[in-house]
């Protein structure tokens, strides 16, 4: 009996051990890295990047090839895709998703959906609104084999490096969308062409804020990004371009960046501080005049203005009509007091126009590079004004 | 007999499925925002369950669950109660195989027919309850070891993903809904009964009662790290929209040289499953007289197989469907009546007799 048993259990695990069901040869696959997706009437146009991994594997400049698709859904579009490709095609390698303005300014929602409700799909890639995405996504990356690669790579780094620069994964953007406040934001890409040499490249162009998942607002970093990670505590590094004089500058490599929000109640009426922590190294100085106590000094509480500056323009972007609270004040509300924020929610589109904001910035200088000054003061034979040589003594009237 | 550590196996890797994987969706819908709280309100009653279990088998140590029932109730009222632990046992047995198809069927293997999936458990679970349940205890000891591991990778690979922020505003709704959900989670603890049906090494010591009470903090301390997790990796609002909270978390693990650890929750729910409804399935088993297990075993294992199989197709017709369906799951929190029964019993039989 247990032989019988043995046999039958060993017959039945082997019928399982030659595969999964619906295996797919990856000869027989195609992966995608990364698609846009546009308004065609009533339907919705989808251009898809496929990887070719014979190409990648040489190196190649352009190791993608586009494929368009139009169908009422994005599944379906995927499925007509096969039509093209004449394979099954996966999508857990998608890197980047980009929306057109025309699709976003209608409902984001709408064809992102997919994205969350399928399990092939990955929450990391990186969302794009561009004017033409289709056409960014046909460019060629100046370092990567494919723009979706190059794209998603640059954003990485872009979020290592700059990250004053708001990026947002599909994960944060869905995040951020169901929020109470329910505004959100996504980075905007744009191709900018180059006269002399003649070159175009793919540039993060600015922010596009979507309330309810609708477009209503942009904000092209023409003037700096907006300091909306400022808001939601999330710098971490970058640079701050101070002005110390007239067509002067100092920059400020930013170590360290906090932000806290507190609501309060002064006289029943709501009023909200956020405390920013900054901290940072001088980088750069384009002035003659000595670096000394007093300047540092001078250059530290600039530094604070200047992110104080930036916190206060992101606020009167954000309370333009419609309100759009991207940057959790609402939520900082909500968190604090929760029973006063249900009385107020329906209202907090009007309230969040004029609530009364107190942001207090603590910047601190700490290092100022490997030289002093870059321009020496002239001491025509006398001791400087910073000489710190204990054993030479300054004479009277020096 | 089994030693005593495997009541600790048992409880990490049985238990651990239920409370940190397959009740997590329902817990946020009950308990919202404060889930993590109500994992915490819940070890107490985990703690009073344990207890209840280690008096349940100390009744008797040498004797089987059956046996102590005949004892304590005669042949009448023992049919009544084995009835009632034989539905128990072989229903979180088919929930369990209806739990893990749901989630390889919603988020890993969606063309592939259902029966196809449990089919594949199936003959894993008839084999190890014919090889005995000291081997499915060895089982369950190496995959608890290798959970411990892998379980906390996947922790710290969450770490940077984390925003503890999320977490508040605590009590928005007061205090009713953690309670509630504190209550719904507890139903989980009546699972620990079922290794009365077990005989281990030196049940009458202490030891083999901290052993118990450490099973439930080790799963109580899991049920917080993954509602804590969730909660403050996506923000409540999307957590409690996702049918697979603790899926959706290890999608997020990224560990370099593996993009995506889904496959992770793939092993584990596996691994849990296996365990959970053999164990399960063996101690309906023991409820059977033994005139038919011991002249009919292997066959008799066979048939406990399919029938668990079966129902288990039963059980899942649809995803939303068996999400109301586990609703029920709750109701077994009155089954802790029953030890609570047995002990009075027992007590009054002793002041009898004296």
């Amino acid at each position: 009996m247990k032989k019988m048993i043995l046999l039958i259990n060993s017959v039945t695990l082997l019928l399982f051990s030659s595969g999964c069901w619906s295996s797919q040869e990856l000869n027989d696959s195609a992966f995608l890295s990364g698609m846009a997706i546009e308004k065609a009437d009533d339907q919705i146009k989808v251009t898809f990047q496929i990887l070719q991994p014979t190409k990648m594997k040489k190196n190649a400049d352009n190791a993608g090839v586009l494929i368009s698709s139009t169908a009422p859904t994005l599944h379906l579009a995927l499925r007509r895709l096969i039509k093209g490709i004449k394979r099954r095609v996966y999508l857990s390698q998608t890197r980047v998703v980009i929306v057109s303005e025309e699709v976003a300014k209608e409902d984001i929602f709408s064809v992102l959906d997919l994205l969350y409700r399928d399990q092939q799909f990955r929450l990391k890639s990186y969302l794009f609104i561009a004017d033409k995405p289709a056409e960014i996504l046909g460019m060629q990356s100046p370092l990567d084999s494919l723009s979706a690669y190059g794209l998603s790579s640059g954003t990485e780094a872009v979020r290592d490096y700059l990250s004053e620069i708001a990026t947002v994964t599909v994960k944060e953007f869905m995040d951020d969308s169901m929020r109470p406040t329910k505004s959100s934001y996504v980075t905007m890409l744009k191709i900018h062409h180059e006269k002399k040499p003649a070159t175009s490249h793919i540039d993060l162009d600015g922010i596009a804020i979507l309330k309810n998942g609708k477009l209503v607002k942009e904000s092209p970093f023409t003037k700096g990004p907006p300091g909306i990670l400022w808001f939601k505590n999330e710098i971490k590094t970058g640079s701050v371009a101070i002005p110390i004089g007239k067509h002067q500058y100092a920059d400020i490599e930013l170590l360290h960046g906090s932000t806290k929000m507190k609501p309060r109640f002064v006289d029943d009426k709501l009023v909200i501080d956020v405390y920013v922590k900054a901290k940072g190294d001088l980088t750069e100085l384009q002035t003659s005049k000595d670096l000394n106590n007093i300047t540092f000094k001078e250059y530290e509480k600039k530094f604070g203005e200047e992110i104080k500056k930036k916190l206060e323009e992101t606020l009167t972007l954000l309370r333009k009509d419609p309100a759009t609270d991207t940057i959790y004040m609402g939520l900082e509300v909500y968190r604090h007091y929760p029973k006063y924020w249900h009385k107020i929610r329906k209202d907090w589109g009007k309230m969040f126009k004029t609530v009364e904001v107190n942001i207090h910035v603590d910047a601190t200088l700490v290092n100022i590079g490997l030289i002093r000054n870059n321009f020496r003061p002239k001491t025509k034979g006398k001791l400087p004004d910073n000489s710190i040589i204990p054993w030479i003594e300054k004479k009277e009237g020096e | 007999m089994l030693r005593r550590r495997a009541a600790f196996f048992f409880l990490m890797l049985s238990l651990a499925v239920m409370v940190h994987v397959c009740l997590l969706y329902p817990l946020l819908k009950v308990a919202a925002r404060d889930a993590w709280i109500a994992t915490i309100f819940t070890l107490p009653t985990g703690f009073f369950v344990a207890y209840l279990t280690w008096k349940l088998m100390n009744i008797n140590p040498e004797a089987t669950l059956v046996e102590t029932t005949n004892h304590l109730f005669g042949p009448f009222w023992a049919f009544f109660f084995h009835s009632i632990w034989l539905l128990y046992f072989f229903s979180i047995a088919a929930l369990s195989i209806a739990n893990l198809m749901s989630l390889l069927v919603g988020g890993f293997f969606e063309e592939t027919p259902m029966w196809a999936l449990g089919l594949a458990i199936i003959p894993l679970v008839i084999y190890g309850l014919s090889k005995g349940i000291k081997t499915i205890a060895w089982v369950a000891g190496v995959l608890t070891l290798t959970t411990l591991v892998t379980g906390h990778t996947i922790t710290l690979g969450l770490t940077p993903e984390r925003n503890f922020r999320n977490l508040l505003p605590i009590f928005e709704y007061g205090y009713t809904p953690t309670l509630i959900g504190a209550i719904f989670m507890s139903a989980a603890w009546t699972e620990i009964c079922v290794l009365a049906s077990l005989r281990f090494h030196r049940v009458e010591t202490k030891g083999m009662l901290h052993i118990l009470w450490f099973g439930v903090l080790a799963n109580v301390i899991m049920m917080f790290s993954v509602t804590t997790g969730t909660i403050s990796i996506f923000g409540f609002e999307a957590a409690n929209d996702m049918s697979y909270p603790a899926l959706y978390s290890v999608r997020m693990v990224s560990l370099g040289f593996i993009d995506r650890m889904d496959v992770y929750a793939v092993l584990s729910m596996t691994f849990g499953v296996f365990i959970r409804a053999s164990l399960f399935l063996y101690a309906a088993l023991q409820i059977i007289p033994k005139k038919i297990t011991k002249k009919y075993n292997n066959l008799s294992i066979i048939i406990g197989g399919i029938a668990v199989y079966l129902t288990s197709l039963f059980i899942y017709k649809d995803f939303l469907q068996f999400t109301q369906l586990m609703r029920y799951y709750f109701f077994t929190i009155f089954l802790w009546i029953i030890p609570i029964i047995y002990l009075i019993r027992n007590w009054m039989l002793k002041r009898k007799n004296a």
